[in-house]
């Protein structure tokens, strides 16, 4: 009540606003800082001290350009590429169609069974995936799919995640409209296909960005079934630069965490709103 | 009319269009959880055929020094890193409420940004960070004066450490949980709270946390779920391989890298198994007691 009587000026410079400006902005370096760091470490000249340039800012292009081209030639990395490319829009376009379907169907229908269903399905998310990781190897060992793009993606296409996400959505679609389309003469699946589906973009592409990462940043299930360095993914890739037995320098390590981080970084710079929107919404109708 | 008249087979088109969800969900992960379960109670070292070996596995898991270890250092890591990470997101929901426009935009987006990239790479990052004498955190340290911190071999700072990273890149992804939340609650509210003469911390704690209370718990329970099962980020900090993991002294040693050690390091399918099913059992005791702290609390309320 009393900030009324002041004056703009002397409102915006209360201790309070201040304090809020430095606290905001101490969580803005901290968020930003790592990743700035990364990108410094690879635009600067390896052999500049640290004492001179402490990597606070990029100071060389060609330097970043050699140690790009040292990653893209000197290992496999860009067929790595290819592999999580593909193991993500196997997964994506696999959990889109079979997630929708059944949120579809759980979203808009009554049908015996169906709350047990859904529990079953939902239970999923409260067991850690370690527990199923061994088992489910061993199947994918059995399908002789180790070390291919199915292996990595199949397992994970019914997501309960998914299932849920899609309903939350499914379910605000008004009901007449399905019935109506019925009336006219549309298959069920009609239904789903050409009035669903299409009014559920928004969720679809909430839970594709999503799906896309998780697939790219899936670590342990790439570690388990893919163990040829020819169907590596990125994140196996990447993590090689870490392990013991890699001499490489920390400029080409953070190369490599460059460019694996660039496909998820650009999707959230510009499909931002679906992936703050998809995951308001689990968290609030959960 | 009536939907429950209908004969079960007029529900067909239903179960049709379930079925592809259910028939991968059934191969994937119903199956290969009563498949572990199955293998839990076996000798199998996955070439030859498994022997039936009754609870000794869970007896030998139980008793081995490294279980007590990764216990250990579990629930260190899950009770310093829940309360801290849920203390910060909620602490910046607030905070990212209270600016309008494009600052509470920017703010928004960068603290969300490191929930964005990828675990690996999050541990790929911090590896360096966490370097003695020259990484970024220990200059920044030694510039206000202090020790180089040896982050990722000495037992006594692995676990901060672990937190550090996991808040790091935890706290964004809660934070926008709570923020819609926050958006939920009306504003009258505020304003009757106002004019009643509520000052700021008067309001937090008599209408926002209350008010957020199910997204909260929400929060909370998801929380401990994913941080039972913390692996890639000590996995990857401590250069673990399958058959050395953990860090020196097992400073960064966790129950899932256990498992993974006994599966795909010394093949011992059983034990392995045995010891997932002891953590599914724990995580699923640690959410069912929240449910009924929850109910207990509210009741009060």
């Amino acid at each position: 009540m009393a900030t009324k009587t002041l004056s703009p000026l002397r409102r915006r410079f209360t201790v309070g606003n201040i304090l809020k400006w430095i606290v905001a902005l101490f969580w803005f370096v901290v968020t930003i800082l790592p990743v700035w760091w990364m990108f410094n470490v690879v635009f600067t000249n390896p052999g500049t001290p640290i004492a001179i340039n402490p990597r606070l800012y990029p100071s060389s292009l060609s330097a970043g350009i050699s140690n790009i081209r040292i990653v893209v030639t000197e290992s496999q990395f860009l067929r790595s590429y290819l592999v999580s490319s593909a193991f993500a829009i196997v997964q994506i376009v696999g959990m889109l169609l079979v997630c929708s379907m059944a949120a579809y169907e759980f979203g808009l229908f009554m049908f015996p069974g169906k709350d047990f269903l859904f529990l079953i399905a939902l239970s999923a998310l409260m067991v850690p995936s370690v527990v199923t990781l061994i088992p489910t190897y061993r199947i994918v060992a059995s399908l002789h799919w180790l070390n291919s793009i199915q292996g990595l993606a199949v397992p994970g296409i019914a997501s309960a995640f998914g299932l849920f996400l899609l309903r939350q959505f499914m379910e605000s679609l008004p009901r007449e409209l399905m019935d109506a389309a019925e009336i006219d003469g549309a298959s069920h699946f009609g239904v789903y296909w050409y009035v669903a589906l299409p009014l559920s973009s928004n969720g679809l592409i909430t839970l594709g960005v999503l799906g896309f990462m998780f697939a790219w940043g899936n670590f342990i299930w790439p570690l388990v079934v893919n163990s040829k360095a020819q169907w590596y993914t990125v994140s196996l890739a990447v993590t090689k630069y870490l392990s013991v037995q890699s001499w490489s320098p920390v400029e080409v390590t953070m190369t490599a965490s460059l460019l694996a981080a660039l496909p998820p970084v650009i999707f959230y710079v510009v499909l931002q709103r679906f992936i703050v929107q998809g995951i308001a919404l689990t968290g609030l109708k959960g | 009319m009536s939907e429950k008249k209908k004969p079960f087979w007029r529900y067909g088109k239903h179960y049709l269009m379930i079925a592809p969800f259910f028939i991968l969900f059934i191969v994937f992960y119903l199956a290969p959880l009563v498949y572990g379960f199955y293998i839990s109670f076996q000798k199998w070292d996955g070439v030859h055929p498994p022997v039936f070996v009754g609870l000794s596995n869970f007896i030998k898991v139980v008793n081995s020094p490294y279980f007590v270890t990764a216990f250990t250092n579990l629930f260190k890591y899950v009770i310093i890193t829940m309360f801290f990470g849920i203390t910060i997101a909620f602490g910046l929901a607030l905070l990212v409420n209270r600016f309008r426009g494009a600052a509470s935009n920017v703010f928004r987006s960068a603290y969300f940004m490191p929930t964005v990239i990828p675990l690996f790479l999050t541990a790929a990052i911090w590896r360096w960070i966490l370097t003695p004498d020259y990484g970024l955190l220990n200059r920044i340290i030694m510039f206000f004066g202090g020790p180089s911190i040896n982050w990722l071999t000495d037992p006594k700072f692995m676990i901060p450490a672990a937190v550090i990273v996991d808040v790091w890149r935890s706290t964004g992804f809660n934070m926008i949980i709570l923020l819609a939340g926050l958006n939920a609650i009306p504003a009258e509210y505020y304003e009757a709270a106002r004019v009643d003469g509520a000052n700021t911390w008067q309001q937090i704690i008599y209408i926002t946390i209350p008010e957020l209370e199910p997204v909260l718990f929400l929060v909370i329970v998801n929380g401990f779920i994913s941080a039972l099962q913390i692996f890639d980020i000590p996995w990857l900090l401590t250069q673990s391989s399958y058959t050395g993991y953990g860090g020196p002294m097992q400073g960064m040693l966790f129950p899932v890298m256990d498992v993974m050690g006994r599966a795909f390091g010394s093949l011992k399918f059983g034990e392995a198994s045995a010891y997932a099913w002891i953590l599914l059992v724990f995580v699923l005791l640690v959410t069912l007691i929240q449910f009924y702290l929850r109910r207990r609390y509210s009741r009060s309320l």
